[in-house]
């Protein structure tokens, strides 16, 4: 078992704090997204699960035990970084082996258990090669290799996909994804990429300017976001905001009356933010008119940029529209998918 | 015709390079076959002019029929091995504790580098008050302690590793700053990796820091090699070669045959033996670097999978 629970957790430089009180509590064989823009001290928060980190305050616990003052060596963690960390000097074996080799594993296990991650990560013919004679993708995966060989408690990622080319992080999501399937072993991830925590995590951890902003599984997050932010920040292309007041009879935006499912009594002429998915905009021959600014296909959907009461909305159409900018839509946004936030707080109403 | 960019800049580059090939050449080339000439000839000087007697292999026979010649390289080898090793291993303890160390690290970087900017006159004399046997501050310290004192400089043994001494003092400043700077651009993430993997402070440095530092190593020992054989100044100024010719240094030799006996023939010899013997030690190190380049192998070889 290998729960882990950060309470708590503090982390100052001197002055300037990077994390203030985070708590978040991961389930045995969890596999958890930290996700933010940068700098809101989600790599922080790993590497100080890493050991790598001394904690300010609060604690952090790996399977019951409290770890604040234990070094990376005695956690019984593994890491894989963004820059894959590999020993240059060492192959492939050697790298995957190395944690063994530290523990005094006899010479015959080491190579049975490399040779079984080797399989499972398809590097069974590189094993004798030296990281600077792979590419990208294979020595990331290399990087995951050395982790699993070792069946640590838990895995922790730090923005391992980042230097990949698109098309290989796609396909590496899913690899990572099916291994945690496979290995069951409890994985804390870190990323700034929405989709892929999206994709990915059991849970996600919003998190900016050292703060939790909300914790959920993924689709819980996209449905209800707790805030302006997290409303921004998970889905693609982003949700839309317009300032406008909520009347009894829609959502007023300028000059432009948008629908809305019937509000609640005490919200009725307060000043809000009307948040609405791009993809829940949809285009046809009623609803709101809007002038086309951008239009943006991508094969299968086609992303139009609009203008709307002033400000800037992205709706996305599946089929293919013959529109060009300049010209006029007309958009219904699905009044049971709108979000309402307090405009002040950016909190949700 | 005209030349295309590429063309152009390629005889650019070409001709921009040959006056400094042709300065190199001009003053070493030209002395160094001066000096060649001159171990094979026999020379005298008379009424002011050379006199050249071509005299084969004779200055070479001399050579190794000469025991003091046998002895000042048995003696610079011992000085080298031994000057190469402990500064090299100093200095990369040094950097391995100064990097380590946060705050005193600026000041001991400083610190640390003091012995090398100092004139060898000034380490010569430096040492001379520190080995004296009546004012010199050491055996006042051994005497202090209850520990027989030491003729450091009157006696033969004394001697030699009092030289060897104040090379390592003097020398060890440049073997840390080659090695310091080396680790500092050590990949930090490769040994944040090693910790995680559960490594410990030795095994980060034998299993990670070490071979990655390997290139500045094997560069750091040639060079301070090179220094070694090169060694003059202050061993000129603390013992002259003695007691008994005990700290003759190949270069204190050639010095001696050269300015003091004017052996001309013999001196040029012994500066060719010791370029010979210099390249084929240097060829040897780039043999085995080859050698490793094709087959490589590593200190951690023995995770076979």
């Amino acid at each position: 078992m290998a729960s882990v629970e950060i309470h708590n957790v503090q982390k100052s430089y001197g002055t300037l704090k990077a994390l203030h009180g985070v708590s978040i509590q991961i389930d045995d064989g969890e596999f958890v997204t930290l996700v933010g823009p940068s700098g809101c001290g989600k790599s922080t928060l790993l590497r100080m699960l890493a050991g790598l980190e001394e904690i300010s305050g609060g604690t952090i616990r790996i399977a019951e035990t409290v770890v604040n003052e234990l070094p990376p060596k005695d956690r019984d963690i593994a890491m894989v970084f963004q820059n894959y960390a590999l020993y240059p000097h060492m192959t492939v074996a050697e790298n995957m082996g190395f944690a063994l080799k530290l523990k005094n594993t006899d010479k015959r296990e080491i190579q049975g258990k490399v040779e079984r991650a080797a399989r499972i990560l398809n590097l069974d013919t590189l094993l004798q090669r030296y990281p600077r004679q792979l590419s990208g993708g294979q020595r990331q995966r290399v990087a995951m290799g050395r982790a699993i060989v070792r069946d640590p408690k838990v895995f922790l990622f730090d923005e391992p996909l980042s230097n990949l080319d698109a098309k290989l992080r796609v396909s590496m999501r899913a690899e990572i994804k099916s291994l945690h399937q496979r290995l069951g072993t409890t994985t804390v991830y870190v990323t700034h990429d929405q989709v892929e925590a999206m994709t990915m995590a059991d849970k996600i951890v919003v998190m900016r300017d050292g703060v939790v902003e909300q914790v959920g599984a993924p689709l819980a997050l996209y449905d209800s976001p707790v805030n302006m932010f997290v409303a921004g920040f998970i889905g693609s292309p982003a949700m839309n905001f317009l300032t406008g007041e909520i009347r009894d009879d829609g959502f007023l935006a300028g000059d432009v009356r948008l629908p809305l499912a019937a509000p609640a009594p005490e919200l009725v002429g307060r000043r809000a933010v009307y948040g609405v998915r791009p993809e829940h905009i949809g285009i046809g021959e009623d609803g709101v008119a809007a002038e086309v600014c951008v239009v943006e296909p991508t094969g299968a959907e086609t992303y139009l940029v609009v203008r709307l009461a002033g400000q800037e909305v992205t709706c996305v159409a599946r089929d293919r529209l013959d529109v060009r900018a300049g010209h006029m839509v007309r958009l219904s946004p699905d009044p049971g998918r709108i979000h309402l936030f307090d405009p002040q707080s950016g909190r949700r109403l | 015709m005209a030349l295309t960019f590429w063309r152009r800049s390629s005889v650019f580059a070409k001709t921009t390079t040959l006056p400094f090939l042709v300065l190199i050449v001009g003053v070493g080339g030209y002395s160094w076959a001066q000096v060649v000439l001159m171990a094979f000839s026999h020379l005298r000087i008379e009424a002011g002019e050379f006199v050249w007697q071509p005299a084969g292999f004779d200055n070479f026979r001399e050579i190794l029929a000469n025991e003091l010649a046998m002895y000042s390289l048995a003696v610079t080898a011992l000085f080298v091995v031994a000057t190469v090793v402990l500064s090299v291993v100093l200095g990369l303890v040094l950097a391995l504790l100064v990097q380590r160390s946060r705050r005193l690290n600026r000041i001991s970087q400083v610190v640390l580098l003091w012995p090398a900017i100092v004139a060898p006159v000034v380490v010569s004399l430096i040492w001379l008050l520190i080995l004296s046997p009546n004012i010199g501050v050491l055996n006042k310290l051994l005497d202090t302690v209850r520990l027989p004192t030491q003729d450091w400089l009157g006696t033969e043994a004394g001697a030699i590793v009092a030289i060897i001494i104040v090379d390592v003092w003097h020398w060890t400043p440049v073997a840390f700053l080659m090695l310091y700077t080396a680790l500092c651009a050590v990949d930090e993430e490769a040994i944040e990796a090693a910790r995680c993997d559960g490594a410990n402070e030795w095994q980060v440095i034998r299993y990670i820091k070490i071979p990655m530092l390997m290139p500045a190593i094997i560069g750091t020992v040639f060079i301070r090699a090179i220094m070694g054989v090169k060694a003059f100044d202050e061993m000129y100024l603390l013992t002259a070669g003695g007691p008994n010719g005990a700290t003759t240094l190949v270069s204190l030799h050639i010095r001696d045959v050269f300015f003091d006996q004017l052996n001309y023939g013999y001196g040029s010899a012994f500066s060719v033996l010791l370029v010979a013997l210099m390249s084929l030690a240097i060829g040897a190190g780039m043999l085995v670097r080859h050698l490793r380049a094709i087959r490589p192998f590593s200190a951690t070889r023995e995770v076979e999978a």
